[in-house]
């Protein structure tokens, strides 16, 4: 089915197609490829124009529609056309057509994005403000209801007000754990305000004192938290394995310890041990520029730190951008940049002639892989940033000689 | 419009510019245009690439996205004329926590709710109900994200004043300036001879803002036109033209809104460049660019007796000021002078804005401001 007659009669409908058909942000034969396999006679920029990209579906692998509307309450509300608006308006307003790596670890882990705060006068009175979200059981020995009584002991201790911010689903299940930790602890009950996150459509917003203090109850909650206050206010749940659990400065990389152990020992993934052209002799040592991360499912935070590492070696080398190209290698990988330089997506990363061409791999996939020109991304190391940071100065001087 | 290839540039490139080993400040501004986020996050920027101990660089929200901390970047934040929202509380945070300071920057009287409904009027708005009340929300947000910065820079004394009428912090001055790219432009042309006889007159409007303006000298345009039959009017920009003036439409030349760099060429087919402005306290606080800009070009410039052109201009020797009422006496006066004369005050004004207005200057003002934090 080719395009219905009469369907451009709209002076509206006319701009929006003028504005997109030449773009080379709409992509005819990959949108065909992706969406339109087993339709092989239904036009692509009328499929992507008539209910394409109300279905989510992205024009071609550098604009990401459902980012666009994500990010864009304004293009959201008014039902427009994503790429039409980027192309028309979102272009000039700098508006991103893919996700950072910031905004592809935010997708990924929504609940470490940060809380959205405005400071507001207060009339001297002291608060703590403790976050908890479903991570924060998940690497605790302890629960809920224990997490929640360290809380009440802590505002106590401290002479303050006790805010809690759920950004868990089950809202009733916290509510119903305040309620017995209220009755657990042993001093006067201390004034509770409990509030539910999660359940707008825009994102709530919370009040802040100057001297508030707060508490992160889970690694989630430690990087939705790290901004809203100074270091000397930020405050995080320890659960040591051998003592009862304590409150310690907050530091996002020991809060994220377990969920970086975690993500590790899930180990290799069957279909990934499985392939037998994944070659470490095969890797090319340094020519094109070409950096790969390798992906899989089982470890986006080792994807997500990758990206952020690579990005912010390439702010600090802005040479590398136009010159390096970067490839990410995996199934399912979404659509993202770095430092606004669109990421190559390969489903594949299997595929022994393309996993040669790489000068440098990240390895972000549970393939332990052991070779001079990749570096491991499976901690927080911070020592990984002076590595990327190098390889990416070696290899731009071997592109320039080359070139 | 608001990208120019002047500033559009990658993240990357933009961080490049704050220098390790100086002290880098952040000019942040909601997003790019040709007015307020030129004169002043582009031009300082640019100002302070030729500084020894300073560096800057300009953003934008949209890089928000990218970067998940800007005060590693940077020692000192600029927010450029935002109003208060969940970013600007943000980056303030940001900022604080790492104890860094947060300027911020305001070239117009749009802070203080008090002068709502009066800029509302100067701008020819026609607020009602919720408009108003939107618009009565943008200025106190804005004066919201002023109170709750660390100190204030603004472009000239009078809005100095009103700013501490406002708030009780530390208020700094740093006019706008040109910046080298109008420089070069300016000097590439060929010097221009005038017309025998006649003025040639020039309104370079910058923004819808200005219809208000244009009528301050709409009849004294009608009465000298009419007795001065070889003059001549060219307008520049968004105007709506009265219909008295009709009935000159052989010798007005409309031009539409232009880059500011091919404005600098426009400039300089005139004799004069004439800026009229309402008398009330928003247009007080008005810049003096259209006088420097014009000066780069050695046109000559007659304003309003404001007391910011009255600082910038030395009457009669870099400049001409009239004040209400006057306009079409100083018309023919300086259609009187000879074209010598015309010429030798375009030539002061154009060494005035060298001066006063350059990027050297940019240097120094912006030096003062950040130089006591080092």
């Amino acid at each position: 089915m080719f395009a219905p007659r009469g369907w451009l009669k709209g002076s509206g409908a006319r701009r929006i197609y003028r504005a997109i058909e030449p773009s080379p942000l709409f992509d005819a034969s990959w949108y065909r490829a992706r969406y339109l396999a087993g339709n092989p006679f239904v036009d692509s920029l009328w499929h992507f124009l008539d209910a394409g990209w109300q279905k989510g579906h992205d024009p071609s692998p550098y604009f990401d529609t459902s980012h666009y509307l994500e990010t864009s309450r304004d293009v959201r509300q008014s039902h427009l056309n994503p790429l039409f608006h980027y192309l028309a308006y979102g272009r000039e307003e700098r508006r991103s057509p893919l996700r950072s790596p910031r905004e592809t670890f935010h997708h990924y882990f929504p609940q470490a994005a940060p809380l959205v705060f405005f400071d507001t006068p207060s009339t001297a009175q002291k608060r703590l403000t403790a976050v908890l979200d479903d991570t924060t059981e998940a690497d605790r020995s302890l629960g809920l209801l224990d997490t929640l009584a360290l809380a009440l002991h802590f505002a106590q201790e401290h002479s303050r007000t006790l805010r809690i911010i759920s950004r868990r689903k089950d809202f009733a299940e916290v509510c119903q754990a305040l309620s017995t930790a209220q009755e657990k602890v042993s001093f006067p009950s201390i004034h509770t305000d409990i509030i539910n996150a999660i359940d707008t459509d825009v994102g709530p917003t919370f009040g802040i004192f100057r001297n508030e203090i707060f508490l992160a109850t889970s690694w989630t909650s430690a990087y939705a938290l790290r901004h809203a206050a100074p270091a000397q206010k930020l405050f995080a749940v320890s659960y040591p394995s051998s003592t009862p659990p304590s409150v310690i400065p907050l530091s996002v990389e020991e809060a994220a310890k377990e969920a970086w152990k975690r993500e590790k020992d899930c180990g290799l993934h069957q279909e990934d041990a499985a392939d037998p052209a994944f070659d470490e002799g095969s890797l090319k040592q340094g020519s094109w520029g070409k950096i790969a991360i390798l992906w899989d499912m089982q470890h986006p935070l080792a994807y997500c730190q990758a990206l952020q590492v690579l990005e912010d070696c390439v702010l600090r080398n802005p040479a590398a951008l136009g010159v390096l190209e970067f490839h990410a290698l995996g199934k399912g990988i979404e659509p993202a940049h770095i430092a606004e330089q669109p990421i190559e997506r390969h489903p594949s990363p299997r595929h022994a002639t393309l996993f040669e061409e790489y000068d440098l791999v990240l390895n972000a996939s549970g393939f332990p892989l052991e070779a001079e020109a990749v570096i491991d991304c499976h901690s927080p190391d911070r020592g990984r940033h002076e590595r990327v940071s190098e390889a990416l100065a070696s290899l731009l001087s071997k592109v320039s000689v080359i070139s | 419009m608001s990208s120019h290839q002047l500033w559009n540039h990658s993240l990357a490139h933009r961080l490049s510019l704050l220098r390790q080993g100086t002290y880098r400040v952040a000019y942040l501004a909601p997003k790019p245009d040709l007015g307020t986020f030129r004169y002043r996050a582009f031009n300082p920027t640019e100002a302070l690439t030729s500084s020894s101990t300073h560096s800057a660089s300009y953003f934008f929200y949209s890089d928000l996205a990218l970067l998940d901390d800007l005060s590693t970047w940077a020692d000192a934040l600029v927010l450029v004329r935002a109003p208060y929202d969940q970013r600007v509380d943000s980056i303030y945070r940001q900022f604080r926590n790492a104890g860094k300071k947060v300027y911020f920057d305001i070239d117009d009287l749009v802070f203080d709710s008090r002068y709502s409904t009066m800029v509302a009027s100067n701008l020819g708005y026609e607020l009602q109900e919720e408009e108003l009340n939107q618009w009565s929300a943008f200025i106190s947000n804005t004066g919201l994200a002023l109170s709750r910065a660390d100190e204030i820079i603004t472009t000239n004394d009078y809005l100095a004043a009103r700013i501490r009428d406002f708030v009780d912090l530390p208020v700094h001055v740093v006019p706008n300036t040109f910046n080298s790219y109008q420089h070069a432009r300016s000097e590439a042309l060929p010097v221009r001879t005038p017309g025998p006889q006649g003025l040639s007159l020039g309104y370079f409007s910058g923004s819808h803002s200005h219809l208000l303006d244009f009528d301050v000298v709409a009849s004294a345009l009608v009465a000298f036109l009419a007795r001065s039959p070889h003059s001549r009017l060219t307008v520049v920009g968004h105007l709506a033209l009265p219909a008295e003036l009709e009935t000159f439409a052989e010798r007005i030349t409309r031009l539409p809104f232009m880059d500011f760099l091919e404005l600098q060429e426009a400039i300089r087919e005139v004799d004069v460049n004439i800026v009229p402005l309402q008398s009330s306290d928003f247009t007080s606080g008005k810049s003096e660019l259209k006088y420097f800009e014009a000066g780069l070009v050695s046109t000559p410039t007659l304003a309003s007796r404001t007391p910011v052109f009255e600082a910038a201009i030395a009457e009669g020797k870099t400049g001409f000021l009239a004040d209400s009422g006057t306009w079409l006496d100083r018309l023919r006066e300086i259609e009187g002078l000879s074209p010598e004369l015309r010429q030798a005050v375009g030539e002061a004004a154009r060494l005035d804005a060298h001066n006063r207005y350059s990027p050297e200057s940019l240097v120094e003002h912006l030096t003062a401001v950040f130089g006591q934090e080092k």
